[in-house]
């Protein structure tokens, strides 16, 4: 049995009037079917039905005005597939379509994982960090409620296809494979029509889970500087474990020395030799600290334009995914086009301004770090460039970068928002002469038109070599990504077709 | 006119009328249209949206009333007195009113969901969109908060500006709207079908105000309608003139935060 309320259509929205009832008592509605008309304000809309069912009561006559949350129809639950009863007597939502976001919240937060008695071991197992850009990741055998509610897109991700009378919608084909790999298909999320699971999210499904158990080893050997979010998020989709493994194997110890070969600890000092990768980190920064006189400067940027940008790509199932990182990419790019004396090097007896603007993009590996570059990044738009970034986290998972991907960069991107950092300075690249250091996007307390209010933001610190940077240059470049951050709109279009 | 109107044009060119320069959502000047096809034409546009887009219409109406599907039998008053003017009732909010020549009528069809579904914030873009346009006409004209639509206040009662920020009419109650203190220049009505908004706004340029006596148009009773030709300082332009700012300031209000290339020209330039 589940209640239909009056749905919230506006956030100012404080009543609505049923102008048109579009299913009658004992009629059977199916979610995302229309079932009345409601009028706020001066707009009358149309709203589906999130339940499937028989309508058994209409609690408001036509002509009926009720507060927001009102129940106003109840449906008793008859699913096709023979489901139980949802028997929760959660409230329904009528949903104007798609679920906003927040809508869908409510709906996520009924998880049912059967795996919790079946995986003992996933209960010890550690938690991989809270993946706020990299929501896809959501972990399977997981025994903790949902508590990620910092990324609104992140319960639209992770909206199971269970309806509310506890019916899963899933094709054939994905419940037999489901049933083969021991996935329950209560914990995936449909993408087929009306959030029907298909293969392909079964499949999707396996590859997440069998990810996550490298996640967390990678991260903390990871921390010594920035990697992209996408790496981690791109690694949790294609790692090749199956997920009975990822499930219930131990994790790694997160010691960096645990998968190391070295002489046992004879006195209390484990020596674990430099791999190639490793020595040459240390060459780089040494050489970087050394000879770039590097100096900081940190913005804070307004991030609620491009949250909402980006549930509203989540929400129209664009692809590929945008992650906020792939917003900094863009901005950057954009910015650099218009500041050619950032996109520079020092070279010994001149400034060398390059005309290409290739970004590197800092990026954890197994054993460290690779920046890997997506060059001429300034002439795609948002999702060209979201697609070519993903290709490239691909690549670090699979190590199969070539020279050409890991060289020619002229200004990098380090991002450690998925591990909750506010914010960091990251050491310049040589020869580039600047890189940019991309803290967590979280709401936080902002003063608004005087007072205090709570709105998403996120940190950005610009380190520059002073050789070839001032302050007040580098302070406009950091200003004009700022803007493009906060306008995020514009960053969907590439950068020279913006006045048509 | 009306039927070259609903003509879709050369190959290529899906959208009825003719563009109109502007801002934002794109606008198509219908000219004046029977209210049946222009509502036939909004339903086509909606259904064909994937493929269309967001559009404006403006166009203006052989005389008609309309009431939404809400509005009340008793604000209907003497609609059926003049056989000369059709009553429809339409998928609309909103009460009763009255279209004409001499008013500007804009319908947007607009998705909805890529607004964050938010059908009040779209009501007050659009309001906004219009109190552009009519600043643009030389007439200062606000918000009413609680009273859907475009006003225009005496001065004196102490709005100065033409700013969208209604807060210096928040004081005025019924009492003004009865003495005329307080005017109608606008009305708004809007359906969502499929996520996609249809209907808008009516601004009236320079009609003939007398078919409004025979209703209680929006439900407010005593309720003054204006128009521009009535509040400007300058000689009244045409409807379709009107139509043309509208298409620059409407389709621009519109716009946010979707993102039309034209609107966002300046932040990548």
């Amino acid at each position: 049995m589940a209640d239909v309320t009056m749905p919230r259509l506006s956030d100012t929205m404080e009543e609505g009037k049923i102008l048109r009832w579009l299913k009658r008592a004992g009629e059977r509605v199916e979610a995302g079917e229309l079932l009345v008309e409601v009028e706020t304000d001066k707009a009358d809309m149309e709203v589906e039905s999130s339940a499937s069912g028989v309508v058994k009561e209409l609690r408001l006559a036509e002509g009926e005005t009720a507060a927001v949350g009102t129940v106003i129809a109840v449906i008793e639950a008859g699913g096709t597939g023979g489901g139980a009863p949802a028997g929760n007597g959660a409230p329904v939502e009528t949903s104007p379509g798609v679920m906003p976001a927040a809508k869908a919240a409510t709906v996520a937060a009924a998880p049912a994982p059967r795996e919790a008695s079946s995986s003992p071991k996933a209960a010890s197992k550690p938690t991989p960090s809270p993946a706020t850009t990299a929501p896809k990741a959501e972990p399977r055998a997981s025994v903790r409620p949902r508590t990620s509610p910092s990324a609104p897109s992140a319960a639209t991700s992770a909206r199971p296809a269970a309806t509310h009378n506890g019916e899963v919608k899933a094709s054939p084909l994905a419940r037999s494979l489901a049933e083969e790999l021991g996935i329950d298909l209560a914990t995936i999320r449909g993408t087929g029509p009306a959030g029907r699971i298909t293969r392909r999210d079964v499949e999707d499904a396996q590859q997440r889970a069998g990810g996550r158990a490298s996640d967390a080893a990678t991260s903390t050997v990871a921390a010594g500087d920035g990697h992209a979010d996408d790496a981690a998020a791109r690694r949790g989709e294609t790692g090749h474990k199956s997920p009975r493994a990822g499930a219930s194997e131990p994790a790694r110890t997160p010691s960096p020395s645990a998968d190391e070969p070295g002489a046992p600890a004879a006195d209390g000092i484990r020596r674990v030799p430099l791999t190639k990768m490793r020595a040459s980190i240390a060459k780089r920064m040494s050489d970087s600290k050394r000879e770039a006189p590097h100096f900081y400067l940190t913005t804070v940027v307004d991030m609620d334009e491009a949250v909402r940008l980006r549930a509203q790509l989540k929400s129209l199932g664009v692809e590929p995914a945008v992650t906020y990182n792939h917003m900094v990419l863009k901005a950057c790019a954009d910015a650099l086009a218009h500041f050619p004396e950032i996109n520079a090097r020092f070279a010994g007896d001149a400034i060398e301004l390059l005309e290409a603007v290739n970004l590197g993009i800092a990026t954890a590996v197994d054993d460290g770090l690779l920046v890997p570059v997506l060059s001429g990044a300034d002439r795609l738009d948002l999702l060209s460039l979201a697609a070519r970034a993903r290709a490239l986290a691909d690549k670090a998972e699979s190590g199969g970068f070539t020279s050409a991907d890991l060289s020619g960069a002229t200004f990098s991107v380090s991002n450690l928002g998925m591990f909750d950092v506010d914010s960091f300075s990251a050491v310049l690249n040589p020869p580039q002469a600047a890189i940019l250091a991309v803290g967590s996007v979280k709401q936080r307390p902002v003063v608004r038109d005087g007072a205090l209010a709570v709105g998403w933001t996120m940190s950005i610190t610009l380190s520059c070599d002073h050789r070839v940077i001032d302050g007040a240059r580098g302070g406009r470049f950091l200003a004009d990504v700022k803007r493009r951050l906060e306008n995020p709109a514009a960053l969907l279009l590439p950068s020279g077709g913006a006045s048509e | 006119m009306s039927s070259a109107a609903l003509t879709t044009g050369a190959a290529g060119d899906v959208l009825p009328g003719a563009a109109l320069a502007g801002e934002g959502i794109p606008s198509r000047w219908l000219g004046r249209l029977a209210f049946a096809p222009a509502l036939a034409l909004q339903e086509d546009l909606r259904r064909r949206h994937a493929s269309v887009g967001d559009v404006v219409l403006l166009l203006e109406h052989e005389p008609v009333y309309t009431t939404g599907r809400g509005g009340r039998p008793e604000n209907l008053g003497r609609v059926a007195a003049d056989p000369a003017i059709p009553f429809e009732r339409i998928g609309r909010g909103g009460d009763v009113t009255y279209h004409g020549p001499g008013q500007l009528v804009g319908y947007a069809l607009v998705d909805l969901r890529m607004r964050d579904r938010d059908v009040h914030r779209f009501l007050r873009q659009m309001e906004t969109g219009v109190i552009w346009t009519l600043q643009a006409l030389g007439v200062r004209a606000t918000r009413w908060p609680g009273r859907t639509g475009v006003w225009v206040v005496d001065r004196g009662t102490g709005v100065e500006s033409v700013a969208a920020e209604p807060t210096d009419v928040a004081h005025l109650d019924d009492h003004d709207m009865q003495l005329g203190r307080i005017r109608k220049i606008a009305s708004l009505g809007v359906g969502v079908r499929g996520g996609v908004t249809m209907h808008g706004f009516a601004l009236n340029v320079a009609l003939d105000l007398a078919p409004f006596a025979a209703i209680v148009p929006c439900g407010l009773a005593g309720v003054h309608m204006t128009t521009v030709e009535r509040e400007a300082a300058r000689p009244v332009r045409s409807v379709r003139d009107v139509a043309m700012l509208a298409a620059r300031h409407v389709g621009r209000a519109l716009a946010w935060p979707y993102p039309h290339k034209a609107a966002f020209g300046e932040v990548s330039s």
